[in-house]
């Protein structure tokens, strides 16, 4: 099994940023390594580590809160880590050259942008910026709004700023897209026209793309691997066919007197509340049922149920 | 490496701004209440007599140059022409003073007070170098403004206030002039009262290229000029005019070399007055006129001296002591104390704003060293190792307590290198 | 690059400073009628007094206008930047933080440098109309402090925009009251003539600084 599994507590302590770097492997665009971050008392991430290899479609998901925005704003050198490095396209993030960052196309958290522009103005800044700027990734996909190229940003609905925005980072033509939480705001059309645009891009090939987005659903034809992020700083990360394939559903019957299964090292999670009860497992049927067994004898195990992927993501990390 | 040189550029600027602002902050809220002693040379028992503030109270002590204190009355009497309106009403006139009578006429017509200040150099204040040339015979009690103005230059040029524009008439006759009675145009400075609130008007004193003063009236429209006789290479630096009714001094002349005289209302020659250690630049300077005496009083901060001279400027007697405000006060030398300098923005003898910087001496070390104790805690609080922070630590024995304030806030960040 | 830099603060900067450009003639025409009246209503060798042996003062009403010109350019040309945090697409740009921020500063400034020769001409000229010309060049050497003021006013706000902390911003400003209430303290004409100098130069010093705050945004522990 290729799951990668790294619990955040690790025996070395790095406080103070005392740790070597690591050599990054060359086919690397992302190191994330043992990163530990607090906001005030609170501890986000511990020794947290991942590696994101060049031309991987990868998302980053977890619940509201888990520190998704802020494991991108780590990335991008806007937060300064308590300890640890993160290294992107093979800099250090606090260290990325101008050179660097015209490699990164980074789409910051609800779409941010000069919306005091027009299409045409916001088109027109950006284009000195980028040697490879293809200003006609960007024009073809905001024209199709239909709006005069004369439109101000701020007076667009949120689907279409979104257009405005993810046009540029297409015409960018970046190595490495970085994209927080892209679908927020973004109804099914809008979120499935970028899908289309972004599939036709990677199709080019060489890119790298490193999302993070609420809709789990529309991982599933995008992503090669996914991240799952949750409390405290631990991650799973796993090619996404491999978590479909061994990320498993039962449904059980509990007796009235019985107490519910606890999460173990077989069973990831109880859900009492659904109905039928259900636990999830990466393990097979015969393992979780002699499980049962041993543990919780008055428990009955059923059918293996199948999943959507926002399934398999809840069950994974929870309701609550 | 920018942010640190951006830093230290905002640590730079507050410091500047501490040493500023504090010793402001400090008059404002330990206000002065020192004046300057009052010395006087009383004709009465021909000695210097003063009267000064001691403490914050009203406690004032009046007392002579051999410290004999007095009362009030006591010390007003013994300066019967100071006091005279005092004396008139205790019925002490006319007085009897060195086998003369002195009514209140008399003590009138001969009093006169001339002062001096460094504020009356020039350049220690800006001048537009315009000066409305009054008419001095108006024909009526009260002198008026001209609606013309002088501007002293390649030529005398009048400007028409009116019109704002230049007067080609008067320009010409006051230049034709001047020329006339040997002036060397450009002219170099001018000197004048400008006031119709005076008892008559002397015109304007007028250096030109060569050295030479000239003065210049307007009398009945028409140019008036004058050659004034200076001693054999005497240089003009300042002149201080006043137009006082009856007196036969029209103010002081300045020299170069330091001597100031008192300059004469015709072609009397110049008076040299004779004045120990008076210092134009720092000293202001009073000269009391009586019926009996003339009194020269100068001060700066620290000392104050007294000249008693006869009717002719002869000296009698040179009196100086310390004043009660040169004494230290508990607040200034723990100001002393905790900062090693300042930068004095306003200055006595000056209209100009300044940055003159001013060294607290060696007790700034006390504070130097407090500042430095608090900065060693702070670092060790910060866990931050001293080679690495040596320039702060530089910076607070250099500049003390405003360094060590400049720094805090705007402190290195823990976790961004600068 | 820079083209496109200096696009940016042109769309930011426009509208603002169309009103501001409003707000400077409309006070030079208010001081030039000002000064029409006091000389129909007064004698003008009286008025010739009080400006050159009373020092009076006949242009204030221009004296606090460069600061709050200062202010309102920083206001709209970083409060966007500070809105939603968009200073962070600015520091994403492949192109050096500093010389973003220094060339952000640079236009700022000239527009307000442009503003201020605005004040300075329209003084010299609105003082020349009524007065000889030295009275002209005074008003404007009197006017200078109450200009580097403008300057101060800027780089303050600016600095207090760009930077990320509460506690700090505050302490940006309060250096800048400070140098701000340095620069109207006369009591008559061109008492800043010796000093000018040593205040331009710690006026300078916002040069380097300014660059503290974005490199305190880009690289801060915690925002």
């Amino acid at each position: 099994m290729l799951v990668v599994f790294r619990l955040a507590c690790s025996q070395i302590d790095t406080e103070h940023g005392m740790s070597p770097v690591r050599p990054l492997p060359p086919e690397s665009a992302i190191e994330i390594d043992a990163i530990t971050h607090r906001y005030g008392q609170r501890t986000l991430y511990r020794n947290l580590s991942l590696t994101i290899t060049k031309g991987r479609v990868v998302a980053l998901l977890g619940k509201n809160g888990v520190g998704k925005t802020t494991l991108i704003r780590l990335l991008m050198g806007f937060l300064r880590p308590s300890s640890g490095h993160c290294r992107v396209l093979g800099q250090d993030s606090h260290a990325l050259s101008p050179a660097t960052r015209a490699r990164i196309g980074l789409l910051f958290e609800g779409h941010l942008t000069q919306d005091y522009m027009s299409i045409a103005q916001i088109e027109r800044y950006h284009r000195p910026f980028y040697p490879g700027w293809r200003a006609e990734l960007y024009y073809d996909l905001v024209d199709r709004m239909g709006l005069s190229r004369n439109h101000k940003i701020a007076q667009m609905s949120c689907g279409q700023r979104s257009q405005v925005v993810l046009g540029l980072i297409f015409a960018q033509n970046p190595e490495l897209m970085i994209l927080d939480d892209y679908s927020m705001g973004l109804d099914a059309g809008y979120r499935r026209l970028f899908l289309d645009y972004l599939a036709a891009y990677l199709g080019e090939g060489g890119k790298t793309v490193f999302l993070t987005s609420h809709v789990v659903q529309d991982m599933e034809v995008l992503v090669d691997e996914v991240v799952f992020l949750q409390r405290g700083g631990e991650i799973l990360q796993m090619p996404l066919a491999e978590f479909r394939h061994s990320f498993r559903c039962f449904a059980f019957s509990l007796p009235a007197s019985a107490q519910p299964p606890a999460a173990d090292a077989i069973i990831h999670n109880p859900d009492v509340f659904a109905r039928p009860p259900r636990l999830y497992s990466f393990a097979e049927r015969d393992q979780v049922a002699r499980h049962l067994a041993a543990r919780c004898p008055e428990i009955a195990l059923g059918e293996e149920l199948p999943m959507t992927l926002e399934d398999a993501f809840i069950g994974l990390t929870g309701k609550y | 490496m920018t942010a640190r040189i951006a830093r230290w550029s905002l640590i730079a600027l507050t410091l500047a701004l501490l040493a500023i602002w504090l010793p402001q902050v400090k008059a404002l809220l330990f206000e002065y209440r020192f004046g300057k002693t009052q010395l006087f040379y009383s004709p009465v028992i021909e000695r210097f007599v003063y009267k000064e503030l001691l403490g914050t109270g009203h406690q004032f002590v009046y007392r002579d140059q051999d410290g004999r204190d007095y009362s009030r009355e006591e010390f007003e009497q013994l300066i019967p022409f100071i006091y005279y309106k005092n004396m008139e009403l205790w019925g002490q006139l006319p007085l009897e003073l060195a086998g003369q009578r002195f009514d209140k006429a008399a003590i009138r017509a001969e009093r006169l007070v001339l002062e001096f200040e460094p504020r009356d150099l020039p350049a220690r204040a800006p001048r537009i170098q315009l000066f409305p040339l009054l008419e001095s015979n108006p024909g009526r009690s009260r002198l008026r403004f001209p609606e013309n103005i002088m501007r002293p230059g390649q030529a005398l040029t009048f400007i028409d206030s009116d019109a704002n524009r230049r007067d080609p008439t008067l320009t010409a006759t006051f230049t034709r002039a001047l020329d006339d009675a040997g002036f060397v145009f450009p002219v170099r400075a001018t000197f004048g009262r400008v006031s119709i609130l005076k008892a008559f008007d002397a015109g304007y004193f007028l250096l030109d290229d060569t050295g030479a003063l000239f003065q210049l009236k307007r009398v009945d429209g028409a140019p008036w000029v004058r050659l004034v006789p200076l001693p054999e290479g005497l240089k003009v630096r300042a002149l201080k005019i006043s137009e006082n009714t009856g007196s036969a001094h029209l103010g002081f002349l300045l020299a170069e070399d330091g001597q100031l005289y008192l300059l004469g209302r015709d072609d009397d020659p110049l008076i040299p007055l004779e004045l120990p250690a008076f210092d134009p630049e720092r000293m202001e300077l009073k000269i009391l006129f009586n019926p009996l005496y003339r009194t020269a009083i100068y001060s700066d901060r620290q000392d104050i001296h007294a000249v008693a001279m006869q009717r002719d400027f002869t000296p009698i007697a040179h009196y100086q002591r310390r004043m009660a405000m040169a004494e230290p006060r508990l607040v200034d030398t723990l100001w002393d104390s905790l900062t090693p300098f300042s930068l004095q923005w306003r200055l006595p003898e000056s209209r100009y704003l300044q940055l003159r910087l001013c060294w607290h001496g060696a007790k700034a070390c006390i504070g130097s060293g407090l500042a430095l104790v608090l900065a060693l805690a702070w670092l060790r609080w910060r866990r931050a190792p001293l080679l690495a922070n040596r320039a702060f630590l530089a910076l607070v024995v250099l500049t003390g307590f405003m360094g060590l304030i400049a720094f805090l806030l705007f402190p290195p960040e823990e976790n961004v290198s600068q | 690059m820079w083209q496109a830099i200096l696009l940016k603060e042109w769309l930011k900067l426009r509208w603002t400073l169309a009103a501001l450009l409003v707000v400077h003639l409309g006070l030079l025409a208010y001081l030039g009628l000002a000064l029409r009246y006091q000389f129909q209503v007064e004698h003008s060798e009286m008025i010739w007094y009080w400006a050159f042996e009373l020092r009076r003062l006949l242009h204030t009403p221009l004296q606090y206008l460069p600061a709050v010109t200062g202010a309102a350019l920083a206001l709209a040309q970083f409060g966007p930047e500070r809105l939603h945090g968009r200073f962070r697409l600015s520091l994403h740009l492949p192109v050096r933080a500093d010389l973003l921020v220094w060339s952000w500063l640079a236009v700022g400034a000239l527009l307000g440098a442009a503003l201020s020769a605005l004040d300075a001409i329209g003084l010299y000229g609105l003082i020349g109309l009524w007065f000889p010309r030295e009275a002209a060049a005074s008003a404007v050497l009197t006017a200078l402090p109450w200009l580097l003021a403008g300057w101060v006013a800027y780089c303050g706000a600016t600095l207090a925009l760009l930077e990320p902390a509460w506690p700090r911003r505050l302490a940006y400003l309060g250096v800048s009251l400070a140098f701000v209430g340095l620069l109207f303290q006369e009591r008559g004409y061109q008492e800043y003539d010796l000093v000018m100098p040593a205040l331009l130069l710690l006026a300078l010093l916002y040069v380097p600084a300014v660059i503290l705050p974005a490199h305190r945004y880009r690289h801060q522990a915690s925002l």
